[in-house]
């Protein structure tokens, strides 16, 4: 019979340690199983006579070298003693914990605190009565070096037998100490959250499941003007009537937060307009009201009321300003339209008529007369060329198909036939070889017919001298103009390219003074820059960059001209006679 | 004006450009077209004209029209409807000549029961030969009977 039993026991030894062999750490385990009934039938009979002097029964048992190391291991605060409470036996941890030195006669009641010992006493007399008693709360007294220290633990005891049992601390410092920091942070982020959230720019609100507002932050009382302490609590549906009377349209809006409170639905975007008591707006707010589906308010809703104010502000004036502009787009194409009609008519009645009179006429005109009739024609046809080309390029989109590679080599043959009255007596150097440029034909011809026409008009030398010039630098190319003219004061080669400016206006009435501003602009949509050196009375060069082939062309950001707004829209020209 | 000589196309141009009336007049001069031209310069003045009214009461009912569609007081796409709903005029056929390059005008000109829609020509010469290509349309097509 005690033979089974031993046998038993040794089996459940097995199982404890092999379970400890394993290598499950958490000694609680172990110490849980031994401290079950089973273990306590176990330790029972390992301590059954007077163990710690008689143990010899046992020694050949491996068993019990196993427990004592349990025992003595153990992360817990471990003592057998006597109904007097007399210490028989403390493992490692108390002596490490508690720090006394190694006595036979140390009573538990030196160890607890005084205010603990009638509670350590009872549970005493209750676990040899009862067998054991589970979790009560002590304090312990550590004798450390600077003198003596309260330790918080959690106590339970297992009667072992009639006279011995064990008591098992667990040290609560630690927890108790992580407890506290824990409360400590969290007050902290709750503090510092709903500092957060109050100073928001949104208004925000909590509701429970029953409809009940459990928070409100401070945006709300400045939205609304009112008092979140009387919010709190309060029925949101209740409390939505309290402040919507400010919505330009409170009814529309209670119907539908009330319906979303009711179907527990999204609501994810609701613009509110908020008005003061006459009818002036002060805040446009998005309102978002989002089920809660997790945690403690599941079920209830956190709403959002976004000041979206400014951006409507901004979204006005973007609408008023586009309106703007499309307004003064469409006169100015109005204006380019009838300028199309008002300048182009008579020019084609005198191109038409010049015509008819080199035709009609032949007869009776002398050779000087056919000449400059023609010439009448010519000048005419070019004019109203040019009037065609700048409504174009008023009307033109940068993006738009009319750039393209150009044969400047073309281009300034095909001018100096147009300019031949032009460049009459002048002599004209041209290279002997022209870049290919990438631009746009009429802007282009526009930008040299007024650069050589400019050079030849303020020429004061008898032997005028005009040379084109080009290198090429990267992708592009460098281009020049030179004249020997009168030249240009240092202090006006900046402001000659801006509108309307004619440094002599009586010496050059017939100047519109828009030529090199015209230049500059063309220069600029092509992405290049033009600026001019000059030698008061040798003469003026005007350098200026094209692009060698196509690139993203910046728009110029200078708007130097009103015709710039103009190029919004491609619409051809009309005119009815 | 009263009665005319027998067999001259009687053509009515109804246009406020001096240019344009000197032009066209110079272009079927030069055609051999057998023709007299009678020129009124607004919408109004050739409703007068067809109606026989306010000073055209001897005027003549023309063989062709030729109508500015932009015409001071009443525009060329009225005058040209007046015209397509009037039981005694509705046959004369019109020719549009106009500057306009709208679309919009040429559809509704057509619609409005234009014979013809002819962009005019900037350049003279360029006038002379539409004349001259109405003249041979109109030696092929019969003429509805005066």
């Amino acid at each position: 019979m005690k033979k089974s039993i031993y046998l038993l026991l040794f089996a459940y030894f097995v199982l404890v340690l092999g379970i400890f062999a394993w290598g499950v750490s958490d000694l609680y385990l172990v110490i849980g199983l031994m401290l079950s009934p089973p273990g306590a039938l176990g330790l029972f009979y390992l301590f059954r006579s007077s163990p710690f002097t008689s143990s010899k029964k046992l020694e050949g048992w491996g068993a019990q070298r196993y427990a004592e190391r349990i025992f003595e291991n153990s992360s817990n605060l471990l003592f057998v003693v006597d109904q007097g409470g007399n210490i028989l036996r403390r493992n490692k941890t108390s002596r490490d914990r508690l720090g006394r030195e190694e006595r036979d006669n140390l009573n538990i009641a030196e160890i607890v605190h005084p205010d603990y010992m009638d509670t350590v006493k009872e549970e005493l007399a209750n676990m040899f009565k009862m067998g054991q008693f589970r979790d009560v709360k002590v304090r312990l007294m550590a004798e450390e070096d600077e003198g003596k220290k309260v330790l918080p633990a959690q106590m339970r005891g297992v009667a072992v037998t009639d006279y011995a049992g064990v008591l098992e601390f667990t040290d609560q410092e630690e927890k108790y100490r992580l407890k506290r920091r824990l409360r400590e942070s969290s007050a902290r982020y709750r503090c510092l959250i709903e500092d957060a959230i109050d100073t928001l720019d949104s208004g925000v609100v909590l509701i429970d499941k029953n409809d009940q507002i459990v928070w409100v932050n401070e945006t709300m009382e400045d939205f609304f003007e009112i008092d979140r302490e009387h919010l709190i609590g309060l029925d949101a549906n209740r409390a939505l009537r309290s402040y919507v009377e400010s919505f330009k349209e409170p009814e529309s809006f209670l119907e539908m937060a009330e319906s979303a409170y009711r179907d527990n639905s999204h609501v994810s975007n609701y613009t509110c307009y908020i008005e003061d008591g006459r009818g002036v707006e002060q805040r446009v707010l998005e309102y978002r009201s989002i089920p809660v589906e997790t945690d403690r308010y599941q079920g209830g809703r956190i709403e959002h009321y976004i000041d979206i104010s400014e951006v409507k502000r901004l979204e006005r004036n973007l609408r008023e300003k586009t309106k703007r502009l499309e307004k003064s787009n469409e006169k100015l194409e109005e204006f380019s339209r009838s300028i199309s009609h008002d300048l182009k008519a008579p020019l084609q009645t005198i191109e038409g008529y010049s015509q008819v009179i080199e035709e009609d006429y032949q007869q009776k005109l002398d050779e000087e007369g056919k000449k400059r009739i023609q010439a009448l024609g010519k000048t005419s046809q070019r004019l109203r060329q040019r009037i065609e080309g700048l409504l174009t390029y008023s009307s033109i989109e940068v993006e738009g198909g009319s750039f393209r590679p150009l044969d400047l080599g073309r281009i300034i043959n095909e001018m100096r036939d147009d300019l031949d009255y032009v460049l009459e007596d002048v002599d004209f150097r041209l290279p002997e070889e022209f870049p290919a440029v990438y631009g746009h034909e009429t802007l282009i011809i526009e930008l040299l017919s007024n650069l050589i026409t400019n050079a030849v008009k303020y020429n004061d030398k008898e032997d005028p001298m005009i040379e084109f010039g080009w290198e090429r630098r990267g992708e592009d190319y460098l281009l020049w103009v030179e004249d020997n003219g009168q030249g240009i004061k240092e202090q006006y080669l900046k402001k000659i390219f801006e509108v309307f400016e004619k440094l002599n206006p009586r010496e050059n009435p017939e100047g519109t003074g828009i030529g090199l501003a015209l230049c500059k602009r063309i220069v600029e949509e092509h992405g290049g820059r033009i600026w001019a050196e000059s030698e008061l009375g040798e003469g003026t060069t005007f350098y200026f960059t094209l692009p060698g082939k196509e690139k993203e062309l910046a728009i110029s950001e200078k708007k130097d001209m009103d015709l710039e707004s103009a190029k919004s829209k491609k619409k051809e020209p009309v005119s009815n006679r | 004006m009263g009665k005319n000589k027998n067999n001259k196309l009687k053509i009515l141009l109804v246009e406020d450009d001096e240019y344009d009336v000197d032009i066209t007049q110079r272009a079927i001069k030069k055609s051999d077209i057998d023709s007299k031209l009678y020129v009124v310069r607004d919408g109004e003045e050739a409703l007068d004209f067809l109606y026989r009214e306010e000073g055209f009461e001897d005027a003549p009912r023309p063989d062709l029209i030729f109508l500015d569609l932009n015409l001071p007081k009443i525009g060329g796409h009225q005058v040209l409807e007046k015209i397509k709903v009037d039981d005694q005029l509705k046959h004369i056929p019109v020719i549009v000549l106009t500057v306009s390059e709208r679309e919009e005008d040429m559809v509704k000109a057509y619609d409005s029961g234009a014979s013809s829609y002819i962009h005019k020509p900037v350049n003279p010469d360029e006038f002379g030969k539409v004349i001259r290509t109405v003249q041979e349309y109109w030696k092929m097509a019969e003429l509805p009977p005066r």
